[in-house]
């Protein structure tokens, strides 16, 4: 019986201590998938506005918006790296501008306003780097 | 009127616009570099419209009140030590202008822009990332407190020099107001010395515009006669300090 509960415990301990790199490796891996899906948006909206794809644009609105929702969806102060974990409250901030530039990409687009388009995808793109420029203390 | 005197009174007109061109646009560019526009003086006031006295403002309260436009939002101290006056101050496209110092009995008065000049952080009704840390405080963007600090990007400002620059990556001082200190107490703002930054700032904050003032044009519409002056903790639900 000792054997068997010996065996049982073992057997937790090992299944334990295998289970949280992966599930670090997950977080990581689903952090770096939402950047790129961000990314890939953005680059999307620039490609799109360049050679009149107009198409790519909204795909791109929409890859940065759902980008935008998973992030918030997590609580910011574990997402970002521990040594810049206290600036959540701009990370939330820079998250909720993110959202409002992209729709205002989104609504010029429907009104055929080209250029104010431009002119908030660039807005976008400084909001993206503001934040990014933030994190890696740059 | 008759041909000569049209003649005599459009040519005294351009004579004086090429002797001083702030005529048209009321902003000065003088050759000795200063960089200063006028707009129309008003007299900071409480939210119940009384005036507001230099003799009762707390030190190292950040106080907010917005000018010259209804969305462009002012810091207002009261420092704890005099300012320096006379102070040379670069903006980033390097116009030179001169900061001639603070008001009151005390000359410890000021007020600068609440934009920060990098990347257009200012305090709205839910958050500001920008404020005054009093002296005794500690910032991770300067050596020391007694600065205004920008929480993006962690530039620092001196309150006491013009809003000089002194860390971060902001590339000029915040623009300042200046102010009149009248003998009766009250203050008074009347022009922006110092490039300011309000072009990018309309173009840039739309749907923060659409929410709290019902649009941009309503939000850069001129203040006139008095504006409303609170404390920072009033004017933003959060405030945030690095």
């Amino acid at each position: 019986m000792k054997k068997i509960l010996f065996t049982i415990i073992l057997l937790v301990l090992s299944i334990q201590l295998n289970a949280a790199p992966v599930s670090y490796s997950e977080t990581h891996e689903s952090k770096a998938s939402d950047m790129k899906e961000m990314a890939d948006g953005m680059g999307l909206i620039m490609n799109g506005l360049l050679y009149n794809y107009l198409d790519n644009v909204n795909m791109g609105v929409k890859k940065i918006q759902g980008g935008v929702k998973r992030i918030q969806s997590h609580d910011l102060k574990q997402y970002l790296p521990a040594d810049t974990a206290y600036a959540h409250k701009f990370g939330e901030k820079s998250l909720r501008r993110i959202m409002e530039y992209s729709k205002d990409v989104e609504e010029s687009m429907k009104a055929k306003d080209y250029e104010a388009a431009f002119d908030s995808s660039t807005l976008l793109m400084r909001q993206c780097n503001s934040c990014h420029s933030r994190v890696r203390g740059w | 009127m008759e041909r000569r005197n049209f003649l005599k009174v459009v040519g005294a007109g351009a004579t004086m616009v090429v002797i001083n061109p702030s005529m048209i646009s009321q902003t000065l560019y003088a050759e000795d570099g200063m960089l200063f526009k006028a707009y129309e003086k008003v007299q900071l006031v409480d939210v119940d419209g009384k005036p507001i006295l230099a003799s009762a403002l707390e030190a190292e309260k950040t106080y907010v009140f917005n000018y010259p436009h209804m969305a462009t939002p002012c810091f207002l101290l009261n420092l704890p030590d005099k300012a320096d006056n006379e102070v040379k101050l670069k903006s980033e496209d390097g116009v030179e202008y001169v900061w001639s110092g603070a008001v009151g009995k005390d000359q410890n008065i000021v007020a600068y822009t609440a934009i920060c000049p990098h990347q257009l952080t200012h305090p709205n009704k839910n958050d500001s990332f920008i404020s005054y840390v009093p002296k005794k405080m500690k910032t991770m963007a300067y050596k020391e407190g007694g600065v205004i600090v920008c929480g993006s990007h962690l530039s620092a400002y001196n309150p006491r020099r013009g809003a000089e620059n002194l860390s971060g990556p902001a590339a000029q001082p915040l623009a300042s107001i200046v102010l009149e200190h009248k003998d009766d107490d009250t203050i008074w703002a009347v022009a922006v010395l110092g490039q300011d930054k309000f072009h990018d700032y309309f173009k840039s904050f739309k749907a923060e515009f659409k929410e709290q003032w019902g649009g941009k044009r309503k939000a850069k519409k001129l203040v006139s006669i008095s504006v409303a002056t609170v404390a920072l903790t009033e004017y933003s639900k959060d405030v945030i300090q690095y």
